[in-house]
């Protein structure tokens, strides 16, 4: 009986019972029985490599246990990096500004009359800062987190994590530019005629800027046709359903006063039928909705 | 005894100098480390046992702490590293424990 099983046990158990039991390494005793003669190095080379031992043992402690202020002071390097970048970035963005006004109002000053249609394109492009009466959509993602089973310990339900999409956002941005916006903005975030608005991980992106709930949507026009077209829409309608379900904050109004920011445009291109005209890009404002693109190449 | 000294002498050369480890040795070192430990118990236990050699302590230290290596490098390069060092560790984690408890047992008699 066992003669029949033993072919199929032997090599895995043989293999283990070696490992478990053998232990000590196997030259000590085919050295012990060899016999050989001592040297004078054999206490030397003992000693060498038992420093090498406690050398290995601290030079490893030390790479995982003080390499991490290391690795700290490395991210927090990282950290102020970045940050002097956006500092220049903004910077160069407020120069950029003030150039593009000095070019303005250079501009202005060698055209003979005032320009309407010049002034309506650069509001279009969001070249200019404008004010006026308008609404305002404010969404929020819930707060806290509903009571309801929180699922597996340490994960947080998707539904609860970002609830407001860019469809979302972008749907609000699309009815108001439906219900006659003349300009918007995203949490002051001025939207041109190119702006994309996009989701990237769990955040809302406007033209790479990433956006934090909550979102503020701004739109100047004329306040009272604003609210209504935007209350009897279906995007409305979709916010207050998600309030109820997902506990979202939402809510819209009139403004009599709103400034909204000038952005910095880039070069101006006409607008061409090429091979590449295909369906119009997923920004802010639908190709019927939006100000037509092609004012844009006015300045 | 002389080894016991001088392993602490290594740990306090280690602690005042402070040794940087260059960067392409850092994921081997932990590895290193326990083939290091499995030599160094192996060592112990025959020096109990009565039959130790000093050309078979130094010869498996070098080895050990080699052939890890390799082993994690060559893991590395296969897109295996952490399954092998797992096995690596398996093993020498295996023979420390057999040596160890030989050590017990020739020091406490149980």
């Amino acid at each position: 009986m066992t003669q029949l099983k033993r072919p199929r046990v032997d090599i895995s158990s043989a293999t283990l019972s070696e490992l478990l039991n053998n232990t000590l390494d196997p030259g000590y005793r085919s050295a012990a029985t060899r016999d050989r003669r001592k040297h004078w190095w054999d206490g030397p080379l003992v000693w060498l490599s038992c420093l090498a031992v406690g050398l290995l043992l601290v030079m490893a402690y030390q790479q995982t246990h003080l390499a991490a202020p290391a690795r700290d002071a490395a991210r927090q390097d990282l950290i102020s990096r970045i940050k002097a970048a956006q500092s220049t970035a903004n910077r160069l963005d407020a120069q950029a500004k003030q150039l593009a006004e000095q070019v303005g109002a250079l501009r202005d000053a060698q055209l003979p009359a005032d320009d309407a249609a010049l002034r309506a394109a650069e509001v279009a492009a969001g070249a200019v800062a404008v004010s006026g009466p308008g609404m305002q959509v404010v969404i929020g993602e819930p707060t806290s987190t509903p009571s309801s089973d929180s699922g597996r310990p340490g994960s947080t339900p998707q539904s609860q994590v970002a609830v407001i999409h860019d469809t979302d956002v972008r749907a609000v941005v699309n009815e108001l530019w439906a219900d006659g916006a003349e300009a918007i903005a995203v949490n002051g975030l001025r939207l041109t005629p190119d702006s994309v608005i996009r989701f990237a991980g769990e955040s809302i992106l406007l033209d790479f800027s990433p956006l934090t709930s909550p979102y503020t949507i701004s739109a100047i026009g004329d306040a009272n046709g604003l609210q209504v077209g935007f209350a009897q829409s279906s995007i409305a309608r979709r916010l207050k359903t998600l309030v109820a379900v997902a506990g979202i904050s939402f809510r819209f109004g009139g403004k009599t006063k709103l400034q909204l920011p000038s952005v910095t445009v880039g070069e101006p291109h006409y607008a061409s039928i090429g091979p590449a005209s295909t369906a119009p890009s997923p920004s802010a404002g639908g190709p019927s909705s939006s100000p037509s693109p092609t004012t844009t190449e006015s300045r | 005894m002389i080894a016991a000294i001088a392993l602490v002498i290594g740990v306090i050369l280690g602690i005042v100098f402070r040794p940087t480890v260059p960067l392409w040795i850092e994921p081997y070192l932990p590895i290193a480390v326990v083939a290091a430990l499995d030599a160094v118990f192996g060592g112990i236990r025959a020096r109990l046992d009565g039959i130790f050699d000093a050309k078979v302590f130094v010869v498996s230290f070098v080895s050990n702490v080699l052939v890890a290596a390799l082993i994690v490098f060559m893991g590395d390069k296969l897109g295996v590293g952490s399954q092998l060092s797992t096995a690596v560790v398996v093993v020498l984690g295996i023979r420390i424990f057999g040596n160890a408890a030989a050590i017990r047992r020739h020091l406490f008699r149980a």
